[in-house]
Protein backbone atom coordinates (compact mmCIF):
# COMPACT_ATOMS: atom_id res chain seq x y z
CA UNK A 1 0.00 0.00 0.00
CA UNK A 2 1.27 3.43 -0.89
CA UNK A 3 0.20 4.77 2.52
CA UNK A 4 2.69 2.50 4.24
CA UNK A 5 5.60 3.90 2.32
CA UNK A 6 7.94 5.76 4.70
CA UNK A 7 8.09 8.80 2.46
CA UNK A 8 4.35 9.30 2.45
CA UNK A 9 3.76 11.64 5.36
CA UNK A 10 0.99 11.46 7.90
CA UNK A 11 -0.85 14.22 6.14
CA UNK A 12 -1.32 12.28 2.92
CA UNK A 13 -2.25 9.14 4.79
CA UNK A 14 -5.34 10.75 6.25
CA UNK A 15 -6.12 12.83 3.21
CA UNK A 16 -9.56 12.35 1.73
CA UNK A 17 -9.93 13.12 -1.93
CA UNK A 18 -13.12 14.45 -3.33
CA UNK A 19 -14.92 12.04 -5.62
CA UNK A 20 -15.10 13.09 -9.24
CA UNK A 21 -17.56 12.21 -11.97
CA UNK A 22 -16.05 10.95 -15.19
CA UNK A 23 -18.15 10.73 -18.30
CA UNK A 24 -17.11 7.82 -20.46
CA UNK A 25 -18.74 7.86 -23.82
CA UNK A 26 -20.95 8.22 -25.74
CA UNK A 27 -18.01 8.81 -28.05
CA UNK A 28 -15.22 7.24 -26.13
CA UNK A 29 -12.94 5.22 -28.39
CA UNK A 30 -13.32 2.10 -26.27
CA UNK A 31 -17.07 2.28 -25.99
CA UNK A 32 -19.21 -0.21 -27.85
CA UNK A 33 -21.52 1.96 -29.84
CA UNK A 34 -22.94 5.13 -28.39
CA UNK A 35 -23.03 4.03 -24.79
CA UNK A 36 -22.48 6.59 -22.07
CA UNK A 37 -21.26 5.65 -18.63
CA UNK A 38 -21.05 8.08 -15.76
CA UNK A 39 -18.45 6.88 -13.31
CA UNK A 40 -18.09 8.33 -9.87
CA UNK A 41 -14.48 7.89 -8.92
CA UNK A 42 -12.42 8.17 -5.81
CA UNK A 43 -8.93 8.19 -7.22
CA UNK A 44 -9.00 5.20 -9.51
CA UNK A 45 -11.71 3.27 -7.69
CA UNK A 46 -15.22 3.28 -9.05
CA UNK A 47 -17.69 4.24 -6.33
CA UNK A 48 -20.77 4.20 -8.49
CA UNK A 49 -21.56 3.72 -12.15
CA UNK A 50 -24.60 4.95 -14.02
CA UNK A 51 -25.30 3.76 -17.56
CA UNK A 52 -26.89 6.49 -19.66
CA UNK A 53 -28.67 5.10 -22.69
CA UNK A 54 -30.90 6.40 -25.42
CA UNK A 55 -28.44 7.89 -27.90
CA UNK A 56 -29.47 5.38 -30.55
CA UNK A 57 -33.18 5.52 -29.89
CA UNK A 58 -34.99 5.27 -33.20
CA UNK A 59 -38.44 4.53 -31.86
CA UNK A 60 -38.57 1.12 -33.48
CA UNK A 61 -41.46 -0.06 -31.30
CA UNK A 62 -43.54 2.92 -32.36
CA UNK A 63 -42.47 2.76 -35.99
CA UNK A 64 -43.62 -0.85 -36.09
CA UNK A 65 -47.17 0.20 -35.25
CA UNK A 66 -47.32 2.02 -38.58
CA UNK A 67 -46.08 -0.81 -40.75
CA UNK A 68 -47.54 -4.05 -41.91
CA UNK A 69 -46.30 -7.23 -40.27
CA UNK A 70 -44.07 -8.08 -43.23
CA UNK A 71 -42.57 -4.59 -43.28
CA UNK A 72 -41.73 -4.87 -39.58
CA UNK A 73 -39.21 -7.58 -40.46
CA UNK A 74 -36.98 -4.83 -41.82
CA UNK A 75 -37.05 -3.10 -38.43
CA UNK A 76 -36.48 -6.32 -36.56
CA UNK A 77 -33.23 -6.80 -38.48
CA UNK A 78 -32.08 -3.47 -37.16
CA UNK A 79 -32.74 -4.22 -33.51
CA UNK A 80 -29.70 -6.30 -32.81
CA UNK A 81 -27.83 -6.05 -36.06
CA UNK A 82 -25.22 -8.54 -34.90
CA UNK A 83 -27.65 -11.43 -34.51
CA UNK A 84 -30.18 -10.63 -37.22
CA UNK A 85 -31.44 -14.16 -37.87
CA UNK A 86 -32.22 -14.71 -34.19
CA UNK A 87 -34.32 -11.55 -34.12
CA UNK A 88 -36.15 -12.45 -37.30
CA UNK A 89 -36.80 -15.93 -36.07
CA UNK A 90 -38.18 -14.77 -32.74
CA UNK A 91 -40.46 -12.31 -34.50
CA UNK A 92 -41.60 -14.93 -37.01
CA UNK A 93 -42.36 -17.37 -34.21
CA UNK A 94 -44.48 -14.75 -32.50
CA UNK A 95 -46.52 -14.01 -35.60
CA UNK A 96 -46.77 -17.68 -36.55
CA UNK A 97 -48.16 -18.50 -33.13
CA UNK A 98 -50.58 -15.60 -33.35
CA UNK A 99 -51.83 -16.44 -36.85
CA UNK A 100 -51.41 -20.24 -36.47
CA UNK A 101 -49.10 -20.68 -39.43
CA UNK A 102 -47.35 -23.98 -39.99
CA UNK A 103 -43.66 -24.01 -40.88
CA UNK A 104 -42.34 -26.70 -43.25
CA UNK A 105 -39.72 -29.08 -41.91
CA UNK A 106 -36.87 -27.91 -44.11
CA UNK A 107 -37.48 -24.31 -43.18
CA UNK A 108 -37.05 -25.16 -39.50
CA UNK A 109 -33.69 -26.74 -40.26
CA UNK A 110 -32.63 -23.76 -42.33
CA UNK A 111 -33.66 -21.36 -39.59
CA UNK A 112 -31.72 -23.30 -37.00
CA UNK A 113 -28.68 -23.35 -39.23
CA UNK A 114 -28.76 -19.61 -39.85
CA UNK A 115 -29.37 -18.84 -36.18
CA UNK A 116 -26.38 -20.89 -35.12
CA UNK A 117 -24.19 -19.39 -37.83
CA UNK A 118 -25.12 -15.94 -36.67
CA UNK A 119 -24.34 -16.93 -33.11
CA UNK A 120 -20.83 -17.75 -34.29
CA UNK A 121 -20.44 -14.41 -36.07
CA UNK A 122 -21.87 -12.52 -33.12
CA UNK A 123 -19.51 -14.17 -30.67
CA UNK A 124 -16.63 -13.56 -33.06
CA UNK A 125 -17.48 -9.88 -33.01
CA UNK A 126 -17.57 -10.01 -29.21
CA UNK A 127 -14.25 -11.84 -29.12
CA UNK A 128 -12.66 -9.12 -31.21
CA UNK A 129 -14.04 -6.33 -29.10
CA UNK A 130 -12.93 -7.98 -25.86
CA UNK A 131 -9.43 -7.92 -27.29
CA UNK A 132 -9.82 -4.25 -28.18
CA UNK A 133 -11.15 -3.42 -24.73
CA UNK A 134 -8.10 -4.94 -23.13
CA UNK A 135 -5.76 -3.05 -25.42
CA UNK A 136 -4.94 -5.62 -28.10
CA UNK A 137 -5.60 -4.92 -31.75
CA UNK A 138 -4.81 -8.39 -33.03
CA UNK A 139 -7.94 -10.34 -31.97
CA UNK A 140 -10.39 -8.04 -33.70
CA UNK A 141 -8.55 -8.28 -37.01
CA UNK A 142 -8.28 -12.05 -36.74
CA UNK A 143 -11.88 -12.50 -35.65
CA UNK A 144 -13.12 -10.71 -38.73
CA UNK A 145 -11.55 -13.24 -41.09
CA UNK A 146 -13.94 -16.14 -40.27
CA UNK A 147 -16.75 -13.65 -39.69
CA UNK A 148 -16.38 -12.29 -43.20
CA UNK A 149 -16.31 -15.78 -44.64
CA UNK A 150 -19.63 -16.62 -43.01
CA UNK A 151 -21.01 -13.27 -44.17
CA UNK A 152 -20.01 -14.21 -47.70
CA UNK A 153 -22.28 -17.21 -47.34
CA UNK A 154 -25.09 -14.99 -46.05
CA UNK A 155 -24.66 -12.63 -48.95
CA UNK A 156 -24.61 -15.34 -51.58
CA UNK A 157 -27.72 -17.05 -50.21
CA UNK A 158 -29.88 -14.26 -48.79
CA UNK A 159 -28.70 -11.21 -50.72
CA UNK A 160 -27.31 -9.20 -47.84
CA UNK A 161 -24.46 -9.48 -45.40
CA UNK A 162 -25.99 -7.73 -42.43
CA UNK A 163 -29.68 -7.04 -43.01
CA UNK A 164 -30.93 -10.21 -44.68
CA UNK A 165 -34.74 -9.92 -44.37
CA UNK A 166 -34.65 -13.63 -45.10
CA UNK A 167 -37.17 -15.28 -42.79
CA UNK A 168 -40.83 -15.17 -43.72
CA UNK A 169 -43.96 -16.05 -41.83
CA UNK A 170 -44.28 -19.74 -42.56
CA UNK A 171 -40.74 -20.45 -43.67
CA UNK A 172 -37.84 -18.69 -45.28
CA UNK A 173 -37.61 -16.58 -48.42
CA UNK A 174 -35.95 -19.15 -50.64
CA UNK A 175 -33.97 -22.34 -50.56
CA UNK A 176 -30.20 -22.39 -50.39
CA UNK A 177 -28.06 -23.40 -53.34
CA UNK A 178 -26.60 -26.87 -52.56
CA UNK A 179 -23.16 -25.81 -53.83
CA UNK A 180 -23.06 -22.94 -51.33
CA UNK A 181 -24.11 -25.31 -48.59
CA UNK A 182 -21.35 -27.74 -49.49
CA UNK A 183 -18.71 -25.01 -49.47
CA UNK A 184 -19.95 -23.82 -46.09
CA UNK A 185 -19.83 -27.34 -44.73
CA UNK A 186 -16.21 -27.70 -45.77
CA UNK A 187 -15.42 -24.36 -44.18
CA UNK A 188 -17.16 -25.07 -40.88
CA UNK A 189 -15.71 -28.54 -40.55
CA UNK A 190 -12.09 -27.47 -40.86
CA UNK A 191 -11.17 -23.83 -41.31
CA UNK A 192 -13.48 -22.39 -38.68
CA UNK A 193 -12.29 -24.87 -36.08
CA UNK A 194 -8.70 -24.04 -37.01
CA UNK A 195 -9.47 -20.36 -36.59
CA UNK A 196 -11.05 -20.95 -33.17
CA UNK A 197 -8.01 -22.98 -32.12
CA UNK A 198 -5.89 -20.10 -33.28
CA UNK A 199 -7.89 -17.64 -31.14
CA UNK A 200 -7.49 -19.91 -28.16
CA UNK A 201 -3.74 -19.89 -28.74
CA UNK A 202 -3.75 -16.15 -29.17
CA UNK A 203 -5.82 -15.07 -26.17
CA UNK A 204 -7.17 -17.87 -23.99
CA UNK A 205 -3.81 -18.95 -22.63
CA UNK A 206 -2.34 -15.46 -22.48
CA UNK A 207 -1.16 -14.89 -18.90
CA UNK A 208 -1.80 -11.15 -18.96
CA UNK A 209 -5.33 -11.72 -20.20
CA UNK A 210 -5.96 -14.39 -17.58
CA UNK A 211 -4.71 -12.26 -14.71
CA UNK A 212 -6.91 -9.38 -15.81
CA UNK A 213 -10.04 -11.53 -16.12
CA UNK A 214 -9.80 -14.12 -13.37
CA UNK A 215 -11.97 -13.34 -10.36
CA UNK A 216 -13.09 -10.06 -11.88
CA UNK A 217 -16.66 -8.87 -11.24
CA UNK A 218 -18.09 -12.09 -9.85
CA UNK A 219 -21.81 -12.68 -10.01
CA UNK A 220 -23.90 -15.40 -8.38
CA UNK A 221 -26.92 -17.08 -9.92
CA UNK A 222 -29.25 -15.35 -7.46
CA UNK A 223 -27.82 -11.97 -8.32
CA UNK A 224 -28.12 -12.74 -12.02
CA UNK A 225 -31.77 -13.70 -11.62
CA UNK A 226 -32.45 -10.59 -9.55
CA UNK A 227 -30.92 -8.34 -12.21
CA UNK A 228 -32.66 -10.12 -15.08
CA UNK A 229 -29.41 -11.30 -16.65
CA UNK A 230 -29.82 -14.05 -19.25
CA UNK A 231 -27.89 -15.86 -21.92
CA UNK A 232 -24.16 -16.64 -21.76
CA UNK A 233 -23.75 -14.26 -18.80
CA UNK A 234 -26.24 -16.27 -16.77
CA UNK A 235 -24.80 -19.60 -17.84
CA UNK A 236 -21.38 -18.38 -16.71
CA UNK A 237 -22.67 -18.28 -13.11
CA UNK A 238 -23.55 -21.95 -13.09
CA UNK A 239 -27.14 -21.79 -14.27
CA UNK A 240 -28.20 -24.22 -16.97
CA UNK A 241 -30.91 -21.93 -18.29
CA UNK A 242 -31.01 -22.16 -22.06
CA UNK A 243 -34.27 -21.60 -23.87
CA UNK A 244 -33.11 -23.80 -26.72
CA UNK A 245 -33.37 -26.69 -24.24
CA UNK A 246 -36.01 -25.47 -21.82
CA UNK A 247 -38.61 -24.44 -24.38
CA UNK A 248 -37.43 -26.25 -27.50
CA UNK A 249 -38.11 -24.68 -30.86
CA UNK A 250 -36.68 -25.21 -34.30
CA UNK A 251 -34.87 -28.53 -34.45
CA UNK A 252 -32.70 -28.08 -31.37
CA UNK A 253 -34.21 -31.12 -29.69
CA UNK A 254 -33.07 -33.28 -32.59
CA UNK A 255 -29.48 -32.09 -32.66
CA UNK A 256 -26.60 -33.49 -30.70
CA UNK A 257 -25.19 -30.62 -28.66
CA UNK A 258 -24.85 -29.35 -25.15
CA UNK A 259 -25.38 -26.02 -23.52
CA UNK A 260 -22.13 -24.45 -22.28
CA UNK A 261 -21.98 -23.48 -18.64
CA UNK A 262 -19.37 -22.45 -16.13
CA UNK A 263 -19.57 -22.20 -12.37
CA UNK A 264 -17.06 -19.46 -11.64
CA UNK A 265 -19.29 -16.51 -12.45
CA UNK A 266 -16.42 -14.11 -13.13
CA UNK A 267 -15.33 -12.34 -16.29
CA UNK A 268 -13.18 -15.30 -17.29
CA UNK A 269 -16.18 -17.62 -17.02
CA UNK A 270 -18.19 -15.35 -19.33
CA UNK A 271 -15.31 -15.47 -21.77
CA UNK A 272 -14.98 -19.22 -21.67
CA UNK A 273 -18.72 -19.85 -22.05
CA UNK A 274 -18.86 -17.78 -25.24
CA UNK A 275 -15.71 -19.33 -26.64
CA UNK A 276 -17.15 -22.82 -26.16
CA UNK A 277 -20.54 -21.74 -27.50
CA UNK A 278 -18.94 -20.88 -30.83
CA UNK A 279 -17.74 -24.46 -31.22
CA UNK A 280 -21.12 -25.86 -30.22
CA UNK A 281 -22.88 -23.59 -32.68
CA UNK A 282 -20.53 -24.57 -35.49
CA UNK A 283 -21.21 -28.20 -34.60
CA UNK A 284 -24.96 -27.62 -34.75
CA UNK A 285 -24.77 -25.82 -38.07
CA UNK A 286 -22.77 -28.74 -39.45
CA UNK A 287 -25.38 -31.22 -38.28
CA UNK A 288 -28.10 -29.10 -39.85
CA UNK A 289 -26.34 -29.16 -43.21
CA UNK A 290 -25.80 -32.91 -43.02
CA UNK A 291 -29.25 -33.92 -41.85
CA UNK A 292 -31.51 -31.36 -43.47
CA UNK A 293 -34.38 -33.09 -45.28
CA UNK A 294 -35.47 -31.96 -48.74
CA UNK A 295 -38.81 -30.31 -49.27
CA UNK A 296 -40.73 -27.08 -49.22
CA UNK A 297 -39.26 -24.06 -47.46
CA UNK A 298 -42.28 -21.83 -47.34
CA UNK A 299 -46.00 -22.15 -46.79
CA UNK A 300 -48.35 -19.83 -48.64
CA UNK A 301 -49.32 -16.88 -46.50
CA UNK A 302 -51.30 -13.83 -47.60
CA UNK A 303 -48.99 -11.02 -48.63
CA UNK A 304 -50.73 -8.64 -46.27
CA UNK A 305 -51.22 -10.69 -43.17
CA UNK A 306 -54.10 -9.99 -40.77
CA UNK A 307 -53.57 -12.10 -37.66
CA UNK A 308 -56.67 -12.64 -35.52
CA UNK A 309 -57.22 -10.40 -32.54
CA UNK A 310 -55.12 -11.37 -29.56
CA UNK A 311 -51.70 -11.11 -28.08
CA UNK A 312 -48.66 -13.31 -27.91
CA UNK A 313 -45.34 -13.38 -26.11
CA UNK A 314 -42.50 -15.47 -27.48
CA UNK A 315 -39.17 -16.09 -25.77
CA UNK A 316 -36.16 -16.88 -27.83
CA UNK A 317 -32.55 -17.67 -27.01
CA UNK A 318 -30.77 -14.95 -28.92
CA UNK A 319 -27.00 -14.66 -28.86
CA UNK A 320 -27.16 -12.33 -25.86
CA UNK A 321 -29.91 -14.00 -23.89
CA UNK A 322 -33.64 -14.12 -23.74
CA UNK A 323 -35.16 -12.11 -26.54
CA UNK A 324 -38.88 -11.61 -26.20
CA UNK A 325 -41.50 -10.29 -28.58
CA UNK A 326 -44.85 -9.20 -27.21
CA UNK A 327 -47.22 -8.49 -30.07
CA UNK A 328 -50.79 -7.32 -29.67
CA UNK A 329 -52.99 -7.62 -32.71
CA UNK A 330 -56.34 -5.93 -33.24
CA UNK A 331 -57.02 -7.83 -36.43
CA UNK A 332 -55.67 -5.11 -38.71
CA UNK A 333 -52.64 -5.52 -41.00
CA UNK A 334 -50.48 -3.55 -38.58
CA UNK A 335 -49.50 -4.51 -35.03
CA UNK A 336 -51.42 -2.67 -32.33
CA UNK A 337 -48.49 -2.92 -29.95
CA UNK A 338 -45.02 -4.17 -30.66
CA UNK A 339 -42.84 -4.64 -27.62
CA UNK A 340 -39.34 -6.08 -27.41
CA UNK A 341 -37.72 -7.57 -24.35
CA UNK A 342 -34.12 -6.97 -25.12
CA UNK A 343 -31.51 -9.19 -23.47
CA UNK A 344 -28.71 -6.65 -23.84
CA UNK A 345 -30.72 -4.02 -21.97
CA UNK A 346 -31.15 -6.33 -18.99
CA UNK A 347 -27.53 -7.45 -19.08
CA UNK A 348 -26.22 -3.90 -19.16
CA UNK A 349 -28.36 -3.09 -16.13
CA UNK A 350 -26.08 -5.33 -14.11
CA UNK A 351 -23.09 -3.16 -14.95
CA UNK A 352 -23.41 -0.71 -11.99
CA UNK A 353 -23.40 -3.64 -9.56
CA UNK A 354 -20.48 -5.34 -11.26
CA UNK A 355 -18.36 -2.20 -11.48
CA UNK A 356 -18.77 -0.89 -7.94
CA UNK A 357 -15.42 -1.13 -6.20
CA UNK A 358 -13.46 -2.02 -9.31
CA UNK A 359 -10.58 0.04 -10.69
CA UNK A 360 -11.11 2.19 -13.70
CA UNK A 361 -8.76 0.04 -15.77
CA UNK A 362 -10.93 -2.95 -14.97
CA UNK A 363 -14.06 -1.25 -16.20
CA UNK A 364 -13.58 -2.18 -19.83
CA UNK A 365 -12.55 -5.69 -18.91
CA UNK A 366 -15.94 -6.05 -17.20
CA UNK A 367 -17.82 -4.20 -19.91
CA UNK A 368 -16.45 -6.42 -22.65
CA UNK A 369 -17.95 -9.50 -21.01
CA UNK A 370 -21.43 -8.03 -21.22
CA UNK A 371 -21.46 -7.95 -25.02
CA UNK A 372 -24.03 -5.24 -25.46
CA UNK A 373 -25.46 -3.90 -28.70
CA UNK A 374 -26.74 -0.38 -28.35
CA UNK A 375 -29.17 -0.69 -31.23
CA UNK A 376 -31.08 -3.28 -29.28
CA UNK A 377 -30.86 -1.49 -25.93
CA UNK A 378 -32.12 1.85 -27.21
CA UNK A 379 -34.34 0.43 -29.95
CA UNK B 1 5.48 -21.67 -16.71
CA UNK B 2 4.63 -18.00 -16.91
CA UNK B 3 5.03 -16.66 -20.41
CA UNK B 4 4.17 -19.86 -22.20
CA UNK B 5 0.80 -18.51 -23.29
CA UNK B 6 2.37 -15.26 -24.41
CA UNK B 7 4.89 -17.12 -26.54
CA UNK B 8 2.13 -19.22 -28.07
CA UNK B 9 0.23 -16.06 -28.96
CA UNK B 10 3.35 -14.64 -30.55
CA UNK B 11 3.82 -17.75 -32.62
CA UNK B 12 0.23 -17.39 -33.88
CA UNK B 13 0.84 -13.83 -35.03
CA UNK B 14 4.17 -14.85 -36.51
CA UNK B 15 2.56 -17.58 -38.57
CA UNK B 16 -0.11 -15.18 -39.79
CA UNK B 17 2.48 -12.60 -40.71
CA UNK B 18 4.16 -15.05 -43.06
CA UNK B 19 0.89 -16.43 -44.38
CA UNK B 20 -1.28 -15.10 -47.16
CA UNK B 21 -2.95 -11.67 -47.07
CA UNK B 22 -6.62 -11.70 -46.19
CA UNK B 23 -7.57 -8.20 -47.32
CA UNK B 24 -9.62 -7.18 -50.33
CA UNK B 25 -7.39 -4.81 -52.25
CA UNK B 26 -10.19 -2.40 -53.03
CA UNK B 27 -10.22 -0.14 -55.08
CA UNK B 28 -7.34 -1.71 -56.99
CA UNK B 29 -9.19 -4.96 -57.26
CA UNK B 30 -12.96 -4.72 -57.28
CA UNK B 31 -14.96 -7.43 -55.67
CA UNK B 32 -17.57 -9.21 -57.78
CA UNK B 33 -20.69 -9.56 -55.68
CA UNK B 34 -22.89 -12.66 -55.87
CA UNK B 35 -25.90 -12.28 -58.18
CA UNK B 36 -28.32 -12.27 -55.26
CA UNK B 37 -26.73 -9.21 -53.64
CA UNK B 38 -29.19 -6.41 -53.22
CA UNK B 39 -27.51 -3.12 -54.02
CA UNK B 40 -29.35 -0.64 -56.29
CA UNK B 41 -32.81 -1.18 -57.63
CA UNK B 42 -33.15 -1.61 -61.35
CA UNK B 43 -35.76 -2.75 -63.80
CA UNK B 44 -35.84 -5.23 -66.63
CA UNK B 45 -36.61 -3.79 -70.03
CA UNK B 46 -36.76 -5.15 -73.57
CA UNK B 47 -34.15 -4.00 -76.11
CA UNK B 48 -36.67 -1.60 -77.68
CA UNK B 49 -36.93 0.38 -74.42
CA UNK B 50 -40.11 -1.13 -73.02
CA UNK B 51 -39.98 -1.73 -69.28
CA UNK B 52 -41.64 -4.92 -67.98
CA UNK B 53 -43.55 -2.96 -65.33
CA UNK B 54 -47.31 -2.73 -65.76
CA UNK B 55 -47.82 -0.09 -63.06
CA UNK B 56 -49.68 -2.34 -60.65
CA UNK B 57 -48.26 -0.32 -57.73
CA UNK B 58 -47.55 -3.41 -55.61
CA UNK B 59 -43.97 -2.34 -55.04
CA UNK B 60 -44.85 1.24 -54.16
CA UNK B 61 -47.39 0.14 -51.59
CA UNK B 62 -45.28 -2.65 -50.13
CA UNK B 63 -42.12 -0.60 -49.70
CA UNK B 64 -41.55 0.19 -46.02
CA UNK B 65 -39.73 3.44 -46.75
CA UNK B 66 -41.60 5.19 -49.58
CA UNK B 67 -38.68 4.78 -51.93
CA UNK B 68 -40.67 4.18 -55.10
CA UNK B 69 -42.84 6.77 -56.83
CA UNK B 70 -44.86 5.59 -59.81
CA UNK B 71 -46.99 7.73 -62.05
CA UNK B 72 -49.62 5.83 -64.01
CA UNK B 73 -50.70 6.82 -67.46
CA UNK B 74 -54.24 8.29 -66.98
CA UNK B 75 -55.37 6.78 -70.29
CA UNK B 76 -53.82 3.36 -69.86
CA UNK B 77 -53.54 2.42 -66.20
CA UNK B 78 -51.35 -0.54 -67.09
CA UNK B 79 -48.57 1.72 -68.22
CA UNK B 80 -46.19 3.69 -66.04
CA UNK B 81 -45.26 7.16 -67.23
CA UNK B 82 -42.56 7.56 -64.65
CA UNK B 83 -40.95 5.32 -62.09
CA UNK B 84 -38.60 7.06 -59.71
CA UNK B 85 -36.44 5.52 -57.01
CA UNK B 86 -35.12 7.55 -54.09
CA UNK B 87 -32.28 5.20 -53.24
CA UNK B 88 -31.17 7.41 -50.34
CA UNK B 89 -34.14 6.11 -48.39
CA UNK B 90 -33.91 2.52 -49.53
CA UNK B 91 -33.06 -0.12 -46.94
CA UNK B 92 -32.30 -2.76 -49.60
CA UNK B 93 -34.80 -5.09 -48.01
CA UNK B 94 -35.87 -6.69 -51.29
CA UNK B 95 -39.61 -6.67 -50.54
CA UNK B 96 -40.38 -4.82 -53.78
CA UNK B 97 -38.44 -7.26 -55.93
CA UNK B 98 -39.96 -10.28 -54.22
CA UNK B 99 -43.54 -9.11 -54.65
CA UNK B 100 -43.41 -7.79 -58.20
CA UNK B 101 -45.90 -9.96 -60.13
CA UNK B 102 -44.22 -9.16 -63.48
CA UNK B 103 -40.75 -9.94 -62.15
CA UNK B 104 -39.79 -6.56 -63.49
CA UNK B 105 -37.64 -5.39 -60.61
CA UNK B 106 -34.12 -6.59 -60.03
CA UNK B 107 -31.05 -5.47 -58.14
CA UNK B 108 -27.75 -4.50 -59.66
CA UNK B 109 -24.50 -5.41 -57.97
CA UNK B 110 -22.96 -2.02 -58.64
CA UNK B 111 -22.02 -0.60 -55.26
CA UNK B 112 -19.95 2.42 -56.27
CA UNK B 113 -22.50 5.18 -56.17
CA UNK B 114 -21.26 7.30 -53.28
CA UNK B 115 -22.00 10.95 -53.86
CA UNK B 116 -21.66 14.36 -52.26
CA UNK B 117 -25.05 15.49 -53.52
CA UNK B 118 -27.98 13.60 -52.13
CA UNK B 119 -30.22 14.80 -54.95
CA UNK B 120 -28.34 12.49 -57.31
CA UNK B 121 -29.49 9.50 -55.27
CA UNK B 122 -32.94 9.78 -56.82
CA UNK B 123 -33.01 8.26 -60.27
CA UNK B 124 -35.64 7.29 -62.79
CA UNK B 125 -36.17 3.80 -64.13
CA UNK B 126 -39.00 4.90 -66.41
CA UNK B 127 -39.26 8.43 -67.72
CA UNK B 128 -41.86 9.63 -70.25
CA UNK B 129 -43.10 6.08 -70.56
CA UNK B 130 -39.81 4.58 -71.74
CA UNK B 131 -37.13 2.69 -69.87
CA UNK B 132 -34.08 4.76 -68.96
CA UNK B 133 -30.42 3.82 -69.06
CA UNK B 134 -30.65 2.59 -65.46
CA UNK B 135 -32.66 -0.43 -66.62
CA UNK B 136 -31.30 -3.86 -67.40
CA UNK B 137 -31.97 -5.11 -70.90
CA UNK B 138 -33.44 -8.61 -71.18
CA UNK B 139 -34.76 -10.51 -74.16
CA UNK B 140 -37.73 -12.06 -72.38
CA UNK B 141 -40.98 -10.17 -72.06
CA UNK B 142 -43.16 -12.65 -70.20
CA UNK B 143 -43.08 -12.82 -66.41
CA UNK B 144 -40.77 -15.52 -65.20
CA UNK B 145 -41.98 -16.50 -61.78
CA UNK B 146 -45.71 -16.79 -61.41
CA UNK B 147 -45.20 -17.77 -57.76
CA UNK B 148 -45.42 -14.24 -56.50
CA UNK B 149 -48.28 -13.33 -58.79
CA UNK B 150 -50.93 -14.66 -56.44
CA UNK B 151 -53.09 -11.95 -55.07
CA UNK B 152 -52.44 -9.76 -52.13
CA UNK B 153 -54.37 -6.79 -50.99
CA UNK B 154 -53.30 -3.23 -50.88
CA UNK B 155 -52.77 -1.25 -47.75
CA UNK B 156 -52.50 2.47 -47.73
S1 LIG C 1 -44.66 -4.38 -58.63
FE1 LIG C 1 -43.57 -4.67 -60.57
S2 LIG C 1 -45.15 -4.47 -62.14
FE2 LIG C 1 -46.02 -3.65 -60.23
S3 LIG C 1 -45.57 -1.44 -60.33
FE3 LIG C 1 -43.86 -2.39 -59.23
S4 LIG C 1 -42.35 -2.81 -60.82
FE4 LIG C 1 -44.27 -2.44 -61.86
S1 LIG D 1 -35.56 -2.68 -51.39
FE1 LIG D 1 -37.06 -2.30 -49.75
S2 LIG D 1 -36.77 -0.16 -49.21
FE2 LIG D 1 -35.75 -0.45 -51.17
S3 LIG D 1 -37.30 0.10 -52.71
FE3 LIG D 1 -37.48 -2.11 -52.39
S4 LIG D 1 -39.05 -2.34 -50.82
FE4 LIG D 1 -38.37 -0.21 -50.76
Amino acid sequence: MIEDHPRVGRLQKDAVTESIVLNMGPQHPSMHGVFHMQLELSGETILAARPVIGYLHRGIEKLAEHRTYAQCMVLVDRLDYISQYCNEWAYCRAIERLARIEVPERAEWLRTMYAELVRVTSHLMWFGSVGLDLGGWTPVIYAFIPRERIFDFFEATTGSRLMPNYLRFGGVKEDVDPAEMEALHAYLAKDLIDALDEFDGLVTGNEIFLSRQRGLAPMTVDQAHAWGVTGPMLRACGSTRDLRIDTPYGVYDRLDWESCTDTRGDALARYSVRMREMRESAKMALQCIERMPAGEVRTKVARVLRPPEGEVYVRHESTRGELGFHIVSDGSPKPYRFRVRSPAFMNVSSLPHLCAGAKISEFFAIFGGIDNVMAEIDR
Amino acid sequence: MFGQGLLKGLSVTGRRMLGKTECDMYPYRKRVLPPKSRIFLSMRATPDGKALCNACLTCQQGCPDNVIRIEQDPEDRKRAVSFRVNSGRCTFCGICEENCPRHALTFTQDFERATFDKGTLTYALIADGTATGACVIVERTEPEHPASAEGGEDVG
